[in-house]
């Protein structure tokens, strides 16, 4: 019914770190983007809230590299230590998850490379609308493009992860 | 679990970050806006009020306050005693808001009124002051247009009646939006006879126009007239005082 | 699930400090101290114990004898406060040729709302809380539920972070109660949610912090978890003594 700050903060967080991979800049960004919305709009309490800040973040994220493209695609090639999980979140002080996932193979790392694989824009997609929560209507207005074509490229980017998965081995009924 | 849950889980595997927001910072951060959103949402200045407050004045109340412009001037004919005379008086409509406060306590709405950003009485002043800002307009606009001297002095003259009116309404509204005035309504009250009482007592006897005797006896009439209001506005006063009493004796 | 937000939220706070509220030959409240943050109190305690009139000290209807009440550092005091204000009183009147959407649209002048932002948020609220066939209709023509439901409309018309409800309850039929346990629940996800009640299954199931008052004084306040079993039982068990 409200505007869940607190978790939109995070979400907005987790969308610019993917973009920067610099928690401090992460971080100003997300506030800069809420700053300047509500310097322009006043309250946060608008259907475009959501979308709104993400275009300003993307955008701010975007400066920040003057054309280099982010750093999303860098990092994507990089070999990463592959750190746990739970590990990362307990030194943060967060609470740690349950593991649910069947195939103890699972790790970062065969992500990261399955997702390598996908464009950009499939990447976007995934990790505003599975992972945010965004909605199709919202990331319409993000990306610039109409909703029934997020439904479609939503669609066809979900089947390309999953049959980049399987090349790393990570079956299941997904 | 769901394909979606499942899905999503996979891709967090990736997607969360390898470092987490500042906590203390995000804290910081997010009480600031709030407590920004809550400045910036009320910053309510005082135009930005009546210019929201304006939208709500019924269109039957605009008419009439044309309605008693023009009724003061056809009564006064643009004598400057004369409306002086209505002046005075005009100010004591203050306490108009009064009744209306009363009628609303009777009806169980003070309660709620109490916990608004705006109390009943400054909406009435801001609404008032509109009103009387509408007259003053309609004056000027007619001496711009019309221009020769009767009718500027006429208008002029009748601005004035307008004067000790605009000057209560804008003084009680700001009174009442402070945290003092709230609590003590008599503030607007003593601010409106303050007004009628300086314009009875100062401008008339100054004004340039030669002022016979009837004039002066009608002026003892007003001074007890006002006296009168003034007793029967302390004794409302105080019963409205003696209602945060009243209200804590429904607590149990 | 949301993995990261997972800390409970302080960037909304209402602070009450050492407030007490004395009368000539009764202390209503004494010396309560209690901060809340996002998510749903629950008030519990018989009549009597002081909840209204420490719910009516959180609104500005009264003013405390000592201590302070402060939002976000913001005093009760200030205008500023009072616009982030939703308060339901236990009972509450209307002019008697209000409509409902009268009633609506007088309080959202009140709270100082821009007309038209008014007129298309009380065609929402009265949409949510199932008023909207009626909304023409006088208001005394309205049923006690009904009232209720008008009045829980009015206290959200200007998007609260701090919705204070004195037994908003009673006097509602079952299938309401559930509606409203719902919206509540659905509230206290963004909202400070301050709910009073003799009656504990009220809160059992939505309450995360619950406030217990007897005589004025702040009993026991904690977390309430369903793991923690019957709520009702420590409540009648902590009363006893």
């Amino acid at each position: 019914m409200s505007f869940d700050i607190s978790m939109q903060y995070d979400r907005l967080y987790r969308y610019c770190y993917y973009h920067t991979h610099n928690r401090i800049l992460a971080q100003d960004i997300v506030q800069e983007a809420f700053t300047r919305y509500i310097e322009r709009y006043g309250s946060l309490d608008d259907k475009n809230a959501v979308p709104y800040l993400y275009v300003i973040a993307r955008n701010l994220c975007i400066d920040h590299y003057r054309g280099q493209g982010t750093q999303a695609e860098k990092y994507l090639q990089e070999q990463t230590y592959v750190e746990d999980l739970n590990v990362r979140r307990s030194e943060a002080g967060y609470s740690v998850v349950e593991d649910n996932t069947q195939n103890t193979l699972i790790t970062k790392l065969s992500i990261q490379r399955a997702l390598s694989r996908l464009s950009e824009e499939e990447r976007e997609l995934l990790l505003l609308i599975s992972v945010n929560e965004v909605s199709a209507r919202e990331a319409g207005m993000i990306l610039g493009i109409s909703r029934f074509a997020i439904y479609r490229r939503l669609r066809l980017a979900q089947k390309h992860f999953r049959t980049e998965l399987g090349k790393e081995g990570i079956d299941g009924d997904y | 679990m769901t394909t979606e849950a499942k899905n999503r889980e996979l891709l967090l595997l990736f997607f969360e970050p390898d470092e987490m927001p500042n906590p203390a910072k995000k804290e910081a951060f997010l009480k600031n806006v709030m407590t920004g959103q809550i400045t910036r949402a009320t910053k309510i200045t005082l135009d930005r009020m009546l210019l929201i407050q304006a939208k709500y004045i019924r269109k039957t109340a605009w008419l009439a306050a044309l309605m008693i412009l023009l009724a003061a001037a056809l009564i006064t004919k643009g004598s400057p005693n004369g409306v002086l005379q209505i002046a005075a008086l005009t100010s004591l409509l203050a306490f108009v808001t009064e009744i209306e406060t009363r009628r609303s306590y009777a009806y169980g709405m003070a309660e709620l009124e109490m916990t608004t950003p705006f109390s009943l009485r400054s909406i009435r002043y801001a609404r008032f002051l509109i009103l009387g800002l509408l007259d003053l307009s309609v004056l000027t606009g007619i001496a711009l247009f019309i221009r020769n001297y009767i009718t500027i002095s006429a208008m002029l003259t009748l601005s004035c009646l307008l004067l000790p009116f605009l000057l209560t309404m804008a003084g009680a509204l700001l009174l009442e939006r402070t945290a003092f005035g709230r609590s003590h309504p008599y503030g607007s009250g003593v601010l409106a006879l303050l007004i009628a009482a300086g314009t009875e007592g100062f401008l008339i006897p100054n004004s340039t126009a030669a002022i016979p005797l009837v004039v002066h006896g009608f002026g003892w009439v007003l001074e007890l007239a006002a006296v009168f209001l003034l007793v029967t506005v302390i004794a409302l006063f105080c019963t409205n005082v003696k209602r945060e009493e009243e209200m804590t004796a429904i607590w149990n | 699930m949301e993995l990261m937000t997972e800390r409970t939220s302080r960037h909304m706070e209402l602070r009450i400090d050492r407030v007490s509220k004395q009368y000539r030959n009764k202390i209503a409240v004494d010396r309560l101290s209690a901060t809340l943050h996002a998510g749903v109190t629950g008030l519990l305690g018989a009549n009597g114990a002081g909840k209204t009139t420490l719910m009516r000290m959180i609104c500005g209807v009264l003013t405390p004898t000592s201590g302070e009440i402060t939002y976000n550092g913001v005093p009760v005091s200030e205008e500023r406060y009072r616009s982030v204000l939703g308060y339901l009183p236990q009972e509450f009147g209307c002019y008697p040729e209000f409509s409902g959407r009268d009633f609506l649209l007088y309080f959202a002048a009140l709270k100082g709302m821009p007309r038209n932002e008014a007129e298309i948020r009380s065609e929402e609220l009265l949409e949510t809380v199932g008023l909207a066939d009626v909304s023409k209709k006088r208001v005394r023509t309205y049923s006690g539920g009904m009232k209720q439901r008008l009045g829980i409309a009015q206290a959200l018309l200007n998007r609260p972070q701090m919705l204070i409800l004195d037994e908003p309850t009673s006097g509602l039929d079952p299938m309401e109660r559930v509606r409203f346990r719902e919206l509540i629940g659905e509230l206290g996800k963004t909202c400070i949610v301050l709910l009073s009640t003799h009656i504990v299954s009220d809160v059992e199931h939505i309450a995360d912090h619950i406030l217990m008052m007897k005589n004025g004084q702040l009993l026991w306040q904690g977390e309430w978890k369903e793991s923690d079993g019957s709520l009702e039982e420590f409540y009648l068990r902590e009363f006893r003594e």
